[in-house]
């Protein structure tokens, strides 16, 4: 592995930032850390750079432990939330700093100043060299931290949260320029955020945390699909997530939600770490992409082999533009469902009436509570 | 929220405006006129220009007071590091450091240097036992430097504290993250952030030092006279009030430039800082590197030696009589009603004196100020800002030149048909001075209150009186707390326009300290300035807490002590 976390602690006096944290990272892998806020993700990349000492476990990076180094030794670049750059610097002077002040690798000021001018062209900014941050928009100001964070070519790039400030349509076009660059120049890099979406739409893998534990590590398409929690299934994606309680298990899960209802789906749909036990409760997420919805009379029951069937209310419909939402209130709980925009109109006259939602077995996950 | 535009109230601008025009303006144009004009060949201030020792007294003065700004900045800005940057034990005594030169009135940081650094001081005693050499520290220009900077390296460390808190922790990670070194980390990213700040904390410590009155008058003795410590010279002993004035003159023009400097860098500074710095994250005090643990051990003994032994040396020598026992003769001496030959008056009579001065001053400055901070939101911006200025000018003026304005104003100009008396004159100086410090307090608290509170409440049906007394007086209470507070420590500490104003046989208790001091009668005095500490300590107690509730409360927005 080329930089891995072993069963890294750290403690603030009482409250314990991060706990028994183990996890790698692939060289040119580009690895996000997703989670809410003060769920540890930011003091991880703290760790890593140098600005916090672990209270147990240690952090390898080519082999090598960083413990004992200072953070200017380390080769780990960061790109900060709100940029950091230097104010009273220009656009260049802030590129430079690590190319001229840097106590590893120092370098000539004609060769400093050759390699900002190829950060420039690459980040789209040459003309504005001589400006001092202040002058530069919001999304120019980050392309410059980018591009000053990589030139003295860090073995490891992390970028805490660093869209988070931007608006919505500039910040899709960020990161697909960060993904690119990360492509391009085969950096490694350690991303953390807390908006799920961009976690899955930029990473190779993800390591998802809450509460200073790591809960689930996998790639974008794996967390989605199969979260290993009850609470990866709630934070990722959309969905609904019901209660229920394991009844039996074997070749077959069979569990019974709120309503009572009895439910049967193959072993394959359980997501957690160790196998499911009779008694124990957990929970149902159906994917509100993989349900269907249909108008009924009929109470629960409709489940069979072959798809659960859970009876309720239309209470509300959005439209998303692309498609609608249907909010629906059961005696198992609230459901959630897609269904195409152009039946928008249909679902809003039949706002109030009795529907069915399906959802075939293979498609429900069971999680742990 | 625009206030409300539509009752416009005149007396709430004119009466306080009336008051400074009465108290300050007058007087201070009576200065002018005597300086410029007076029978006789030419102007006094020409002379006075013309006249070699002046020029002398200046050089002086200013070297004087550049040393101390420097020597306040060395010994500030190590402590200004460390408040901004790392946990302390004991916060609250850390932060109890940063208010001494507000709740040391000077006379008393005096008497501490001559008890602890002065030839028979315990410092010295100290040293004889331990090495047999004495250091000369008193009576010299080393020691009004060195009080200068006792009294002025807390603002330093202050400034320059805020400043580095209110630095964006990321950009120097972010420089040790591009392989920078933490010392260039400090030479490129940081200090060239933080400098304004340091700077315009030395700024300070030069104008304090600059006007400085009783530390030098108390320390320097005749060879160290400053300007200040001259213009009392001139008035009070050699009783020559022409070039009295002409001192004093040129001292108000100076210290109006230099606050009109210090407000610009000031101002030119607030606008530097980054608004998304994120919370310093503070370090303990002692880190793994053994050279910088012994650097702040040394730094942290020398803090203990400075602030420790003038203030211990006080206490110690109030509880110790003349046998050298532990005992209360002194507060006895102090506390006693009889005439004392040493200060011309009763002990006892001078701490009521204070008390009475300090709370008519209060009551007055709270009300007027008050009155300014209501309208001023109402004025339109230019006025307000006139008005305003016109308000703060008090601080940026030598005391003992206004002192002394005032004297020659209520003896021999306009207030003398006011027939005001020294005691009246004495307390409209207080007033003058302390209306800056309740302006500072209260103009916030009234630009920031909610008005949709006071719009809510006349749409409920309140007619503008109820909204006052139920709506605006009540929340304004803890900031009316705090201003009080201002003014009446200014009061208390006031030495410098009392000194010349009060008449003989007539005194307070800086006063006091001073002519005990004068007739070496130090127990006598330590126990008075223990007083006069306690005094202070308890209003600045009640100032903090009313500044925390007041932050509680998130409405006069947060200016507590250490932000004054």
């Amino acid at each position: 592995m080329y930089l891995s976390f072993e069963q890294l602690t750290k403690r603030y006096g009482e409250v314990t930032a991060l706990q028994d944290v183990t996890f790698g990272v692939e060289r040119s892998e580009f690895v996000s850390l997703l989670g809410p806020s003060g769920c540890g993700k930011t003091t991880t990349l703290l760790l890593l750079a140098g600005f916090e000492q672990p209270t147990s476990g240690r952090i390898l990076l080519e082999g090598r432990d960083l413990s004992e180094l200072p953070p200017e030794k380390r080769g780990v670049g960061m790109v900060f939330q709100h940029y950091a750059l230097f104010p009273h610097m220009t656009v260049a002077e802030n590129i430079a700093f690590g190319l001229v002040h840097g106590v590893t690798k120092r370098f000539s000021r004609s060769e400093a100043m050759s390699r900002v001018d190829r950060l420039l062209d690459m980040i789209d900014l040459a003309p504005l060299r001589k400006r001092k941050p202040a002058e530069l928009s919001a999304g120019q100001q980050q392309r410059v931290a980018i591009a000053r964070s990589l030139a003295p070519e860090p073995r490891v790039l992390c970028l805490d949260e660093p869209l988070s400030a931007l608006d919505a349509l500039l910040r899709e076009r960020l990161r697909l320029e960060i993904r690119r660059l990360q492509r391009e120049l085969g950096l490694t890099v350690l991303y953390v955020t807390h908006d799920q979406e961009e976690a899955l739409a930029i990473s190779d893998r993800v390591v998802v945390m809450n509460q200073g534990k790591i809960l689930q590590i996998g790639t974008p398409w794996e967390v989605y699909d199969r979260p290993a929690t009850r609470f990866v299934a709630g934070f990722i994606g959309k969905g609904s997530l019901l209660d229920g309680e394991v009844v039996a298990t074997g070749g077959q899960i069979v569990f019974k939600v709120t309503s009572g209802a009895k439910m049967a789906v193959p072993a394959d749909c359980w997501c957690g770490a160790s196998p499911p036990r009779a008694g124990h409760r957990l929970g149902v997420l159906l994917r509100s992409e993989r349900v269907r919805v249909t108008l009924s009379n009929d109470e629960d029951g409709r489940s069979d082999s072959s798809r659960l069937g859970l009876s309720g209310r239309l209470e509300e419909v959005e439209f998303l533009g692309a498609q609608c939402r249907l909010q629906i209130s059961g005696p198992a709980g609230n459901l959630v469902a897609t269904a195409p925009a152009a039946e928008i109109g249909a679902w809003q006259a039949r706002l109030g009436s009795k529907v069915t939602v399906f959802c075939r077995v293979d498609d429900v996950r069971l999680v742990p509570w | 929220m625009p206030p409300n535009r539509t009752h416009r109230r005149p007396w709430l601008v004119v009466l306080p405006l009336g008051f400074l025009a009465l108290f300050f303006y007058l007087p201070l144009l009576g200065l002018l006129k005597e300086s410029l004009f007076t029978a006789g060949d030419s102007s006094p201030l020409v002379t006075t220009l013309k006249d070699p020792y002046f020029w002398h007294l200046l050089r002086l003065t200013v070297k004087q007071a550049s040393l101390s700004a420097l020597a306040s900045a060395v010994i500030g800005l190590p402590l200004g590091y460390i408040l901004a940057n790392h946990r302390l034990p004991m916060p609250r005594l850390w932060r109890a450091l940063t208010v001494v030169p507000f709740v040391l009135p000077a006379i008393v940081v005096a008497l501490g240097f001559i008890l602890f650094f002065g030839h028979n001081g315990y410092f010295n005693r100290a040293l004889m036992a331990l090495f047999g050499v004495r250091l000369p520290l008193l009576y010299s220009f080393q020691g009004i430097i060195l009080a200068h900077a006792f009294y002025n390296a807390p603002i330093v460390a202050r400034t320059t504290a805020v400043a580095w808190e209110a630095l964006d922790p990321a950009l120097e990670q972010g420089a040790r993250a591009l392989g920078a070194s933490p010392w260039t980390t400090f030479r490129k990213v940081t200090w060239p952030m933080i400098w304004p700040a340091t700077a315009s904390g030395a700024l300070l410590a030069f104008i304090f030092s600059f006007f400085s009155f009783p530390l030098v008058l108390t320390l320097g003795g005749a060879r160290y006279a400053t300007l200040e410590v001259e213009v009392y010279t001139q008035v009070r002993v050699l009783l020559d009030n022409t070039t009295g004035a002409a001192f004093a003159l040129f001292e108000t023009l100076a210290s109006l430039s230099l606050t009109y400097l210090y407000l610009r860098v000031e101002t030119r500074n607030r606008s530097q800082y980054g608004s998304y710095a994120r919370k310093r994250q503070h370090r303990p005090l002692f880190g793994r590197s053994w050279a910088g643990n012994i650097l702040l051990v040394i730094y942290l003994l020398f803090l203990a030696l400075l602030y420790g032994g003038p203030i211990g040396a006080v206490v110690y020598d109030s509880l110790v009589g003349e046998n050298g026992k532990l005992s209360l003769e002194a507060y006895a001496f102090v506390l006693k009603w009889d005439h004392a030959a040493q200060i011309g008056h009763s002990p006892l009579g001078a701490v009521v004196n204070t008390l009475r001065f300090a709370f008519s001053s209060m009551l007055l400055a709270v009300f007027l100020g008050t009155a300014l901070a209501v309208s001023l939101p109402r004025l339109s911006r230019r006025g307000a800002q006139l008005w305003e200025t016109l308000a703060m000018a008090p601080l940026a003026v030598s005391s003992v030149a206004f002192g002394y304005a005032m004297l020659r104003a209520y003896r021999l100009g306009v207030l003398r048909y006011l027939s005001l008396g020294p005691t009246g004159a004495i307390i409209a100086a207080h007033v003058v001075l302390g209306l800056p410090f309740a302006l500072r307090v209260l103009r916030p608290h009234f630009q920031s209150f909610d008005y949709r509170l006071v719009q809510a409440a006349r749409s409920l049906g309140a007619s503008p009186r109820d909204v006052f007394f139920r709506v605006t007086l009540p929340l304004s209470s803890a900031a009316l707390l705090v201003a009080a507070a201002f003014s009446f420590s200014i009061s208390v500490s006031e030495m410098s326009a009392t000194i010349m104003l009060a008449q003989p046989g007539f005194s307070t208790m800086p006063l006091t300290i001073y002519h005990l001091v004068s007739a070496r009668e130090f127990s006598a005095a330590a126990a008075m300035a223990v007083l006069l500490m306690w005094v202070m300590t308890l209003v600045f107690a009640i100032m903090e807490a009313a500044g925390q509730y007041l932050i509680s409360l998130r409405i006069g927005g947060d200016h507590h002590v250490s932000e004054l």
